[in-house]
């Protein structure tokens, strides 16, 4: 790294932001995709906004690529470091900066851990809606960058419809003050634009965010299956009848055995071959109305059992489970792959077969833990990575089980992102021309292409942008 | 006849060319049609200004309206997703999704004049925002016409979606600066079993604990008049009714058609001026509205009020510029802003 870089950078952010020793590098050489690895030169702490601008224009005027990362909890390596380039962590922006109670929405530092808004704003009745299973660890910025999703967003919605504005560190070092929450964009919709790019625009380091009230009435249901083919098509005939719980989750036998096996043990019956969890939210009227659609039909889908959380612990208890799932797989291989992919939710039970079948004819243990009421498919592939040969039947499973769904109408992603794990699969989804149209926006925010560059878009489609 | 007029009537033929306001118009009759006529813009250097059934309100060298592409293309009622041409009205495709019990959002004045490529080029959001949230929530993706007659898509027919960029964010509300919509999905929301429709001078009424599926405001003779759309199981709507004291209701279909005749009278229809307010803000801005003339429609966080002449609008900042310029470097598209 240039001297006179570093100098410049030291002077912005002080000793303790930048961090320049190998050994202390290391934890940021990458995200969840943990199969990657990539060492940055220098990683930058910055503080503040104006911190970042400075930061930015310096890393502009020397040409230095830059990857943001928050928690680095991602799951398709958007936050995995570049060759030559530098890391900016938002640990050290994590103020909540304003709540306004009457106007529901929050503004808060990048670096905010996600769950921490939610008890922040408790004490007013309100809370912020989307809950991904990491939610106790990743960042309002990294859900920003992945538009994140979360078992709730059945109901809620993903990240994007609950951020009003934003401020954006530009790739040159400008600032651009959104932060102001709109009901509509003024001009083009550059904050909507802005949620999932996966951090190839620009970093955001403030955020406006709309808090939802705290329903009167929470109800956790469980319905305990036989089969996990059940459980799926229950799920489609929950959708079919217009079902509006806030979320649908299900969760399989391998996945009960892990959970059970842990210290979040939480009471999922091991017989069952599968569960559907369900919550209810409202009115208690609303709720009561919706436990009457959703009764029959779980019963007709062969349900051996259909009960209610019966208390705030069992329902907390339940929920722990569910969102710890990826960590109490540890208990089965020391590395876990977590598949996501988007499937019609008609197709349900037909698509997890498939996927299920895949892994299976190359001898790989899955798991399926997933947003059913979304069709966000998570066939979960426990591995050691030290096994070449595993991981090569891992990844190629993981393109099958992406192929099956595309043949289906699916789609490549419901939450986790492109990054580098899929930047492959874009190709088999969308055309050259669709790819050099996002290619052409990318270059009006980042004209180098310096901002988590190789992401998201292959490189192929970009060249052809230039030519 | 002018020049442009006749180049039009070369390529479509006399019937698919005539003039809306002061502009030529082409109606092209499928995807082939309008992509050769994004081609001959470039050729001869037109600018060109894209429609559904609304005025031409801008300058260009001619209006293209996509009204002839109509159609569903793919809709599994099962699934919760509609995907439709561009110039299908919202009018037609409530129709088509309530009959299999089914919420279209957005809900707007006119739907039978409004056509799904409109409404999304518009970014109009409907008066039961309070309950969706804008329109731009909602659009799942899109098929689009660049300037040069290009077709690419992005997003899909699938409810949670994250792959590649929300190019369909852009041109939602874009006003068709950036592409020409042809074809786009939306999601949509199971139907309340029961509807209730309460219209009342009491403003206080919104502060009940309710959650209307329609809040809007009216501006009428000497105040406003607020309308509120109930709606979901049947006891639920009966309890909120309660919660309203004893407002007198319209129920059933009788209230989704006071719903359809309170939009249209409060939607503004010729030029008008887009207002936001803060919650908290409300009841300074209904003072200041209030002794004002014309339409005026207030939804949760948005106004749209009937202006004199051109309303004001914002400079393009220069990241809009240059998006504009990536997707339509020949700038056969009209200025937004």
């Amino acid at each position: 790294m240039d001297p006179g870089l570093l100098r410049g950078l030291r002077e912005v952010l002080g000793e303790a932001g930048v961090i320049e020793r190998r050994n202390q590098r290391v934890p940021y050489e990458c995200d969840g995709l943990a199969f990657v690895r990539q060492l940055p030169e220098l990683v930058l702490l910055p503080r503040t906004t104006r911190e970042t601008a400075e930061l930015m224009k310096l890393l502009d005027e020397a040409h230095v690529p830059v990857v943001a990362r928050g928690a680095g909890t991602g799951l398709s390596g958007g936050a995995t470091p570049v060759a030559g380039g530098v890391l900016i962590g938002t640990s050290r922006m994590r103020d909540v900066l304003e709540i306004d109670a009457p106007n529901r929405f929050a503004r808060v530092q990048a670096g905010v851990v996600n769950v921490d808004l939610s008890h922040a704003v408790e004490k007013h009745g309100l809370f912020y809606a989307p809950d991904p299973s990491s939610q106790k660890a990743c960042t309002l910025g990294g859900n920003v960058a992945e538009n994140s999703g979360g078992p709730h967003c059945f109901r809620h919605g993903t990240t994007t419809q609950h951020v009003l504005g934003l401020v954006i560190v530009t790739p040159q070092g400008e600032v651009l003050d959104l932060s102001e929450p709109r009901a509509e964009p003024e001009g083009l919709d550059l904050v909507g634009f802005f949620v999932g790019s996966e951090g190839m625009l620009g970093i955001a380091t403030e955020i406006s965010l709309r808090l939802s009230p705290a329903p009167q009435v929470v109800e956790t249901w469980l319905a305990l299956f036989r089969e996990l083919d059940e459980a799926c098509d229950c799920v489609s005939d929950l959708i079919a009848a217009r079902a509006e719980p806030s979320a649908i989750e299900i969760l399989d036998k391998l996945t009960i055995e892990a959970v059970e096996s842990s210290v979040l043990r939480a009471g999922y019956p091991r017989e069952a071959g599968a569960v559907l969890l369900l919550e209810l939210e409202g009115r208690e009227s609303e709720v009561a109305a919706q436990a009457r659609i959703m009764e029959p039909l779980v019963r007709a889908r062969g349900a051996f059992e259909l009960r209610r959380a019966r208390d705030p612990g069992e329902r907390m208890r339940l929920w722990a489970g569910r969102k710890g799932a990826y960590g109490a797989m540890g208990r089965v291989a020391p590395d876990l792959y977590v598949c996501d992919a988007v499937v019609p939710r008609r197709k349900l039970r037909d698509l997890v077969r498939q996927t299920t079948e895949i892994c299976r004819a190359r001898g790989l243990k899955v798991a399926n833990v997933f947003h059913a009421g979304d069709g966000n498919l998570h066939p979960n592939i426990s591995y050691d990575r030290r096994d070449p040969d595993e991981l090569r039947r891992v990844l190629e499973a993981g393109d099958e089980m992406l192929k099956a769904c595309l043949a289906a109408g699916g789609s490549l992603s419901g939450e986790h992102g492109i990054g580098l794990e899929k930047l492959g699969a874009m190709e088999w989804l969308f055309t050259r021309e669709d790819l050099a149209a996002m290619c052409r926006v990318r270059e009006a925010w980042d004209p180098d292409c310096r901002m988590n560059p190789g992401k998201l878009i292959p490189m192929r489609a970009c060249m052809e942008t230039r030519t | 006849m002018s020049d442009v007029r006749q180049l039009l009537e070369r390529e479509l033929g006399a019937a698919r060319a005539s003039t809306r306001g002061a502009l030529p118009l082409a109606e092209p009759q499928d995807e082939a049609q309008l992509c050769a006529l994004l081609r001959l813009a470039v050729r001869e250097k037109l600018r060109v200004l894209p429609l559904g059934l609304g005025p031409a309100d801008r300058k260009a060298d001619f209006a293209l309206s996509t009204r002839a592409l109509v159609g569903v293309v793919e809709y599994e009622p099962d699934e919760g997703v509609i995907t439709a041409r561009a110039g299908t009205t919202l009018a037609e495709l409530r129709t088509l999704t309530a009959a299999q019990r089914h919420w279209l959002t957005p809900f707007v004045a006119r739907e039978e004049h409004t056509t799904l490529g409109g409404a999304i080029s518009a970014g109009q959001s409907g008066l039961d925002r309070l309950r969706f949230g804008p329109l731009r929530h909602h659009v799942l993706g899109m098929r689009v016409a660049l300037g040069d007659g290009t077709i690419v898509k992005s997003g899909g027919r699938l409810v949670k979606n994250v792959t590649g960029y929300d190019m369909h964010r852009l041109y939602t509300g874009a006003r068709g600066s950036l592409c020409v919509v042809l074809e786009a999905s939306l999601r949509l929301f199971p139907a309340p079993r029961a509807y209730a429709w309460v219209q009342s001078r009491d403003m206080a009424l919104c502060e009940r604990g309710i959650q209307p599926l329609i809040q809007a405001l009216g501006r009428v003779d000497g105040g406003w008049e607020l309308g509120l759309l109930l709606g979901g199981a049947q006891e639920v709507v009966a309890e909120e009714l309660a919660l309203l004291g004893d407002a007198r209701a319209l129920e059933g279909e009788q209230a989704l058609a006071a719903a359809r005749a309170f939009a249209n009278r409060h939607t503004p229809e010729g030029a008008c001026t887009h207002l936001e307010c803060r919650p908290s803000a409300l009841h300074e801005m209904l003072a200041r509205l209030q002794g004002g003339s014309g339409r005026c429609l207030v939804l949760p966080g948005v106004v749209t009020a009937e202006c004199e002449g051109a309303p004001l609008v914002a400079a393009p900042r220069a990241l809009d510029r240059r998006i504009k310029q990536a997707l339509d470097p020949h700038h056969v598209l009209a200025e937004a802003w």
